[in-house]
């Protein structure tokens, strides 16, 4: 990876969390612990939606 | 090193939630890209995927593809997503846990109290960002 592109790299993730904290804010009023039960439970929709195409 | 990050240290990161050393640990990588290599599956990006609107979304594909290459899911021998299965991980995590013993990495860095808490005798670490910032 080149200079520009690590600097690139972290102007892009820079103004992907600016943009982020503009947007409506999936995980409000939770814990840090509720929150990650929440992607928990999205990993394991997205993995029996996954498995349920392939069989 | 070379890590593999789970998604919900990206999405902290992103600052839905405030977990500091999720973002810093992003930002710390793309500095010290000669020291640590991260690697990345589908299935992380996906789960990403679902907690970004598509402009957002194309910018951490952006990111990504700067620092790394995705790897597709079917790469992973099944073989070792059912050893981690009978080691008590439900199947999605045993396939990130597969994912990150076949790339050779030396942690998994995640938030998630069940791969914390069932991380004894695994060939990888498995570390929170605060802990990875620590390492690194």
């Amino acid at each position: 990876m080149k200079n520009k592109d690590i600097k690139e790299a972290k102007r892009l993730w820079e103004e992907l969390c600016k943009s982020v904290s503009k947007k409506r804010n999936p995980f409000t009023g939770m814990t840090k612990e509720e929150a990650i039960e929440a992607i928990r439970k999205v990993r394991e929709k997205l993995w029996e939606e996954k498995f349920a195409v392939r069989h | 090193m070379l890590f593999v990050i789970d998604s919900n240290v990206y999405i902290f990161g992103f600052g839905f939630v405030k977990v500091p050393p999720c973002s810093n640990l992003i930002l710390t990588i793309i500095e010290k890209y000669n020291l640590h290599t991260l690697r990345i599956s589908r299935r992380i990006v996906e789960e990403v995927r679902s907690h970004l609107s598509p402009e957002d979304f194309a910018k951490f594909i952006k990111v990504i593809n700067i620092l790394t290459k995705i790897d597709e899911d079917f790469v992973v021998p099944f073989e070792i997503a059912v050893k981690y299965e009978a080691k008590g991980f439900k199947p999605a995590d045993a396939f990130i846990a597969a994912y990150t013993e076949w790339v050779g990495a030396d942690a998994l860095v995640t938030e998630n109290r069940h791969f914390l808490s069932l991380h004894s005798n695994l060939p990888f670490k498995v570390v929170t960002a605060e802990k990875c910032l620590k390492l690194i």
